[in-house]
């Protein structure tokens, strides 16, 4: 009788919502990452989710060391694509309720621009367990976007140096050597990262602060850059990698994203760290997209992000400084930091506060750049 | 029939609806292709028309307002103003090598024997096959100290130490040209398809020598296949920005990279789409002159 009831009484309309809150019930404490992989599969097995990661080597760790892992545990459809300038303009570009990816990966950059179009949903994240143990320094130049996302860790510059070269990646000093005149290669499309080296030898300033500071300040850092002898100033990883491989170049600034993978391949002929006077970074934050139709399972990958065995799976296979604190140093990188201080030591932030001063003078700057550029690779 | 009726007949719906069927019948039958113009190619360009006129204050991709500010900026800009003069001269210069090897290639194609055809066509396919990005990969090989050309040289014994042609003009050209090619070769091709061979052997006997067979006959005929190919090499030449971008020096400013460098770089979308529309307009500009000059007629076609 009671399954007559049943069978009479609940609409197909009222089934499905039956079926979606028991889902959500199964899920609630995956969601807050405190359910055990089989109700969290119960939940999400076979949903689908698309995660923007840095184009590149980046993005061929991310899906080794955390989207395979993930889809493992869970029973997953999780897939990451590789991104680096496009992603807002794809958000903006297509329907509210149907964005092109759930997640993406911002840096300070991409962050401001999101957040002034408004493209990132909020994330509750004190319902992450793995929030509690990040290092403070990740969320205090972060503003209000940081309602929006998990830190997942920090990229930099590190310089590589081929060993034929006779230097060693252990100062900035080094692209001005003479050894370097004429065999140096630097980044010629985000050229305000190339301006952080000088400021980083500077003393004049703190950190890289010379970079957000007067015209006269940077015009002082474009002079330093002008004593340059440049093999060719690169547009993207893989034409780094073409100029060091082909000896066109053998002195580079290389994003943390390729190193790991470049040092893995050519690491017999080749040397990258960061530098004695510590890098210029950003920070890879993973940002939840507006209209995202898998909410609940983004909230699941951003908690599974914040696990300590996902962080140090990554930071095995990678030259990022991650998010939470107490990783153990990976094989390839003994000198990692391992506190508050030596974070705060090595990593100067390219920070939201910094782009706000940079940025309107960017056209300006970006004139003065090709400057450079002529000045550096004539003769 | 008598007159009266004749004038009745004129005067009948029938032939108005002969006439307006007449005229109507091309429109509808482009109709069609009209739409897609439209929709694919119109309605874009108003769009980014409209965009140009944005302005750009923030971290906003744009702000809606009316402003000339962006067209005004590329008078004073003179960055903006060599990589006008940049893109012509290597748009133009690979387009002039790409209708020259086009046409030897075409030629040589529509001369050979048919057996041989279908390996040409699949060689000019090949560049076709491969994205732009493989291709650039390819000439990295090719170009640099340690790449192919400078192997084959060297243990040629043509010349003693390594040579790189990578990252200079010469190399954006080939690459260009490489990329262009095969358009232009099948433009051409289906001009030279549409030709009687026999004219060649009346020429001959005629007496007339194989070079004003050529100068005289062949180069007439094909005259609207040559200004067809150039036109399409120079606009795909100067809207091309990774392949000069890729091969060039660093200081070949193409205005494709300015306009990625404002539309993703700095986000500035009304800039980066008033660049687009003066590089439209400039590529219709020369489109008009080609068609002007091309369509004057010549003795042999009419």
């Amino acid at each position: 009788m009671a399954f007559d009831d049943i069978q009479n009484g609940i609409s197909r309309r009222g089934a499905m919502k039956l079926a979606l809150g028991a889902a959500t019930i199964i899920g609630a404490p995956a969601i807050i990452g405190r359910a055990t992989p089989a109700s969290a599969q119960a939940a999400f097995a076979g949903e689908g989710l698309i995660v923007v990661s840095w184009s590149g080597n980046h993005e061929l760790s991310f899906r080794e060391a955390v989207v395979k892992p993930f889809n493992d545990k869970y029973g997953t459809k999780v897939e990451t694509v590789g991104g680096w300038d496009q992603m807002v303009a794809q958000i903006v570009a297509a329907p509210a309720d149907n964005p092109p990816f759930d997640l993406t990966i911002a840096d300070e950059y991409t962050t401001t621009t999101g957040m002034a179009q408004n493209v990132f949903e909020k994330v509750d994240r004190s319902k992450i367990p793995g929030n509690a143990n990040i290092y403070p320094w990740f969320d205090e130049n972060r503003g209000p976007a940081k309602d929006y996302g998990v830190p997942f860790g920090t990229g930099s510059l590190w310089m590589l140096t081929a060993k034929s070269s006779g230097l060693k990646p252990d100062s900035w000093k080094g692209f001005w050597d003479e050894k370097a005149m004429g065999k140096s290669t630097l980044d010629a499309s985000a050229f305000y990262w190339d301006l952080c080296i000088p400021a980083l030898l500077s003393s004049s300033k703190p950190g890289i602060d010379e970079v957000f500071g007067s015209p006269d300040d940077v015009e002082a850092l474009f002079k330093e850059l002008d004593k340059l002898k440049v093999a060719k100033w690169y547009k993207d990883g893989a034409e780094l990698t073409n100029l060091m491989t082909q000896e066109e170049a053998t002195v580079a600034m290389m994003y943390s994203a390729d190193a790991y993978g470049f040092i893995k391949e050519y690491g017999d002929d080749f040397e990258a760290a960061i530098p004695q006077e510590g890098t210029a970074s950003y920070t890879n934050w993973f940002m939840k997209v507006r209209g995202t139709r898998h909410s609940d399972l983004s909230d699941l990958f951003m908690s599974y992000l914040l696990e300590k065995e996902t962080q140090q799976n990554f930071l095995n296979a990678s030259t990022d400084f991650m998010s939470l604190q107490g990783l153990e140093p990976p094989a390839h990188w003994p000198s990692y930091p391992r506190d508050e201080a030596a974070l705060r030591n090595t990593y100067k932030l390219f920070g939201i506060d910094g782009w706000d001063k940079f940025g309107p003078n960017w056209d300006a700057y970006s004139v003065r750049m090709k400057e450079t550029i002529t000045k550096t690779t004539e003769g | 029939m008598s007159g009266a009726s004749e004038t009745a007949a004129l005067d009948s719906p029938a032939p108005r609806r002969t006439f307006w069927s007449a005229a109507l019948m091309p429109w509808l039958l482009m109709s069609p292709a009209l739409l897609i113009a439209i929709a694919f190619f119109g309605l874009p360009i108003l769009f980014m028309g409209r965009m140009s006129f944005n302005a750009h204050i923030d971290q906003r991709f744009y702000v809606p307002d009316f402003t000339w500010d962006n067209y005004a900026a590329m008078l004073t800009d003179p960055t903006f103003r060599n990589a006008i003069w940049t893109t012509a001269r290597l748009a133009l210069i690979s387009s002039i090598a790409t209708v020259i090897i086009g046409y030897a290639f075409a030629m040589l194609v529509w001369l050979k024997p048919k057996r041989w055809r279908l390996a040409f066509v699949a060689l000019a396919l090949c560049p076709l096959l491969i994205s732009e990005i493989s291709i650039i990969f390819g000439w990295w090989m090719f170009f640099p100290k340690n790449g192919l050309l400078s192997y084959a040289l060297v243990s040629s014994g043509l010349i003693t130490d390594k040579i790189s042609l990578m990252y200079t003009e010469f190399a954006a050209f080939v690459g260009l040209t490489y990329v262009t090619l095969p358009f232009c070769f099948f433009i051409l091709l289906s001009i030279f398809d549409g030709i009687d061979k026999k004219v060649l052997e009346a020429s001959a006997d005629l007496g007339a020598a194989p070079l004003r067979t050529f100068h005289e006959v062949l180069l007439p005929l094909t005259k609207g296949g040559i200004a067809a190919a150039f036109a399409q090499s120079f606009i795909w030449a100067v809207g091309t920005y990774a392949t000069p971008s890729a091969l060039g020096p660093d200081t070949l400013w193409t205005i494709g990279y300015l306009i990625q460098e404002q539309m993703l770089g700095k986000h500035n979308w009304p800039r980066a789409a008033a660049f687009s529309i003066v590089l439209t307009v400039g590529v219709a500009i020369v489109m008009m002159i080609i068609r002007m000059l091309s369509s004057k007629r010549t003795a042999l076609n009419g």
